[in-house]
């Protein structure tokens, strides 16, 4: 078989490793094999962990190949290895196959082997060895030897399905996307410092702490005998004037999507029950996932979504759907963190990547929903946030609801206002962003014409025929914002600077306080190159919130209050957000 | 040197490091794959609407193209392109006149339809009124946005002109037969002196 490269070597490679909750891998042992010439390593214990290197060539003229890499890289960072300059993660590659065609969500290696029907090299006694690497050493000779069989059994699968991959995949892109793995790996290994004894203090009284809660967030008497009334809440959107998708059914539409989207626009009436909600039903403080070190670690499953976005476990992950819990980050002595966040990150790689000029001028303009309003006439050009917030607000959520392919009718409800108005602010974007309209029918019409779309560099989603335009419509979108953030932290690794976590379109750093400022800097600047690479020299600024020791990270406008309220619960006043 | 093609097609170097040169890899985000054109297999044939904003066709239009409306039980009449043969024939009939045929897109999606405007017949009756102020608006059209309202005292239509600069209208890429065509549709076509709606005009039926 010809395979797609030119590399002098090509080594599969699979380690064994204990792996708990929140902590860094301990490494059993590792099996590697070069493809061409079948040349095998096995080495288990003290053979591996005594030595200083790869036992195999990482330079540019090996390709390294694993299956989810970031579990390898992990135990070579736990070993002090350097890692390869080129990677090919075959995970990545089937997940990018199955992108866009619904149906099966399991992409591990054995679903993959299926898919190229190479079933006979399926490893089989998984479960029994997955867990005698799990428990952990000592290990008698006949461990040693099971463990590194089944080693070389995920090897030998992994080697058989990259003769097959490597023959149909574009390699330039894999490579891309193989050096993320490796960020994913490093960003793992960081992790997110948190305030350990604060976090232990609530997760002891969180049952108590429930009751109270309601108590005390509850003051419009929302709930009833400690459980959320429909009933309750719709009288209570009818005092504070908020309107309220529905379901067919006549019933409010209480997805936890529509609360977040309200609570941004009603951040007093409505983000307090949001917390409140997620809170009591979903949230297991216990759940994070923190290391003895009093890290938050997870998988950060890159690649997960099909717009090419990482996707941790919600209930692991201290990004998850609570905001207000993002007040346990907190930086050692002597650290600073800095959350730094693309501006409007959706509606620059629409204006530039469409081309429409206006929408441009909007975007660099800093208020690109008060330039939209003035462009459409709707306010006079010398219009402030001040002046007209409420014509700003309107063209803010046209805009947004725009780039959803959200429709008239579901852009009035959001609106609070008639669909007659909707459609007025429709027309007016329309008008105003014609070359963006154009762009966006382009993106359909390949869509569904070609059965696919590709980002800048490559990632691809399937487009069925029952596909949901609006979701096809946004992936160009969608699939370069992933695009440009994975190249931002690529270029920060460069870079040396610690990176903690992606947060969709933004990332948090950490870093000496002596140095901060230039870290900042340099992290704002890799991000900027990302954006001019991706958007072919348009640039999208960024802005950053740095929070130094002895200071704890908080969110401005989400989950502070609802912070305050737990901190004073629990007596805890000293810890309060200043808001 | 490494020689391979990126996934647009195109020759590129030095595949193992694709960080060299990240532009030498990239795909083009124009989606303009292949060139799509809008079609459409009826265009109605009827007036502007009080609410819409339309332009009318600077060339695509054609004086005297004669129609017979003929009335139905609904109260709706029904037209009928008469062909040039059979036009000389058929010109004493009841329902029969002369229109001057205008391509016209209304806001805010380009739809297309025929505005088939009465021709005025020089007697200075009140229908001249209506048809000349028509032919006007349709004129005016042809450069600006316009909304067409009828105005019962003034005996005659007047006109709303918008200054929104709105985009210039996109115009189907069609010939003034085939718009036709589709507007009226086959079976609203007379070419003969026997069809059977003329047979039953003349009580030959």
């Amino acid at each position: 078989m010809e395979l797609n490269h030119s590399f002098e070597q090509i080594w599969v490679v699979d380690f064994e490793y204990q792996s708990c909750e929140g902590e860094i891998p301990n490494v059993h042992c590792m099996v590697a094999r070069e493809l061409s010439s079948g040349r095998l390593i096995r080495l288990f214990g003290e053979e591996l962990t005594q030595i200083k290197q790869p036992p195999f060539d990482i330079t540019n003229c090996s390709l390294f190949v694993a299956y989810y890499s970031p579990a390898e890289f992990s135990c070579f960072l736990s070993l002090g290895w350097n890692l390869p300059v080129n990677t090919l993660d075959l995970y990545v590659e089937y997940r990018l196959l199955k992108c866009g065609m619904g149906g099966e969500k399991a992409f591990g290696l054995v679903a993959a082997l299926e898919h190229f029907r190479l079933t006979h090299f399926k490893p089989h006694e998984k479960d029994q060895w997955r867990e005698l690497a799990i428990r952990g050493g000592p290990f008698s000779a006949g461990e040693q030897k099971g463990l590194l069989d089944y080693c070389q059994q995920d090897v030998d699968a992994t080697s058989s399905l990259a003769k097959r991959m490597l023959a149909g995949l574009y390699l330039p892109h894999a490579l891309i996307r193989g050096r993320y793995m490796q960020s994913v790996a490093l960003m793992e290994k960081n992790g997110v410092p948190m305030d350990v004894g604060l976090l232990k203090e609530v997760i002891a009284r969180w049952q108590a702490l429930k009751e109270a809660l309601i108590n005390q967030v509850d003051t419009q008497k929302v709930y009833k005998r400690g459980s959320f009334s429909e009933r309750r809440f719709e009288d209570y959107l009818k005092r504070v004037g908020v309107s309220w998708p529905r379901l067919a059914s006549g019933k409010l539409e209480l997805t936890d999507e529509v609360f977040r989207q309200k609570s941004k626009s009603n951040p007093t009436s409505i983000a307090p029950y949001h917390e409140l909600r997620v809170s009591l039903s979903r949230l297991k403080l216990s759940g994070l996932s923190v290391g003895s070190d009093g890290r938050n670690r997870t998988m950060l499953s890159p690649f997960r979504s099909d717009t090419g976005r990482n996707q941790p476990s919600t209930s692991k992950f201290i990004f998850g759907p609570s905001c207000w819990i993002r007040g346990f980050i907190k930086p050692g002595p002597g650290k600073f963190l800095a959350y730094i966040d693309y501006s409007q990150q959706e509606l620059g790689i629409a204006a530039a990547l469409s081309g429409d000029r206006k929408m441009q001028e909007a975007y660099r303009s800093g208020d690109p929903y008060l330039r939209f309003a003035q462009m459409a006439g709707a306010v006079p050009t010398n219009a402030t946030k001040k002046s007209h917030p409420e014509e700003r607000s309107a063209y803010k959520v046209c805009m947004l609801a725009v780039q959803y392919g959200m429709g008239a009718e579901a852009l009035a409800v959001q609106l609070g206002k008639t669909r007659y108005e909707a459609n007025k602010l429709l027309r007016a974007h329309k008008d105003t962003f014609p070359t963006y309209w154009r762009w966006n029918d382009r993106i359909l019409n390949e869509g569904f014409g070609v059965g696919s779309l590709k980002t800048v560099f490559g990632w691809k989603r399937a487009v069925q025929a029952d596909a949901k335009p609006a979701s096809v419509g946004n992936f160009p979108v969608q699939g370069n914002g992933a695009e440009m953030l994975r190249l931002a932290i690529i270029k920060m690794h460069e870079n040396k600077i610690q990176v903690a976590a992606p947060v969709h379109d933004a990332v948090l750093i950490e870093g000496d306080i002596q140095k901060a400022d230039l870290t900042v800097a340099k992290a704002q600047s890799c991000m900027l190159e990302a954006s001019k690479i991706i958007l072919s020299g348009f640039h999208l600024e960024s802005e950053a919130k740095v929070v130094a020791y002895p200071h704890r990270y908080r969110d401005e406008d989400r989950g502070g209050g609802f912070w305050n309220t737990v901190m004073g619960l629990v007596g805890r006043e000293d810890c309060y957000h200043a808001l | 040197m490494n020689k391979n093609t990126n996934s647009d097609g195109n020759q590129v170097a030095n595949i193992t490091d694709p960080f060299s040169n990240l532009e030498a890899f990239k795909v083009s985000q124009d989606f303009n794959e292949f060139e799509t054109q809008i079609d459409y297999s009826n265009i109605p044939l009827r007036k502007p609407g009080k609410q819409q904003w339309f332009r009318a066709h600077p060339t695509i239009k054609l004086d005297n193209v004669c129609f017979l409306e003929v009335d139905q039980e609904d109260g709706r009449p029904e037209s009928f392109l008469l062909t040039s043969s059979v036009v000389a024939g058929l010109s004493d009939l009841p329902g029969f006149s002369k229109r001057s045929i205008r391509l016209c897109v209304s806001r805010p999606n380009n739809s297309p339809f025929v505005w088939p405007i009465k021709m005025p017949r020089g007697s200075g009756s009140k229908h001249d009124e209506w048809s000349k102020s028509a032919i006007a608006v349709a004129d005016l059209a042809e450069t600006e946005w316009v909304r067409i309202q009828s105005d019962m005292v003034l005996g005659a239509y007047k006109h709303i002109t918008a200054n929104a600069g709105w985009e210039e209208p996109v115009w189907p890429l069609l010939d003034i037969g085939e718009i036709l065509r589709r507007s009226v549709g086959e079976q609203h076509i007379i070419g003969s002196a026997d069809h059977p709606v003329v047979r039953e005009l003349r009580g030959l039926a």
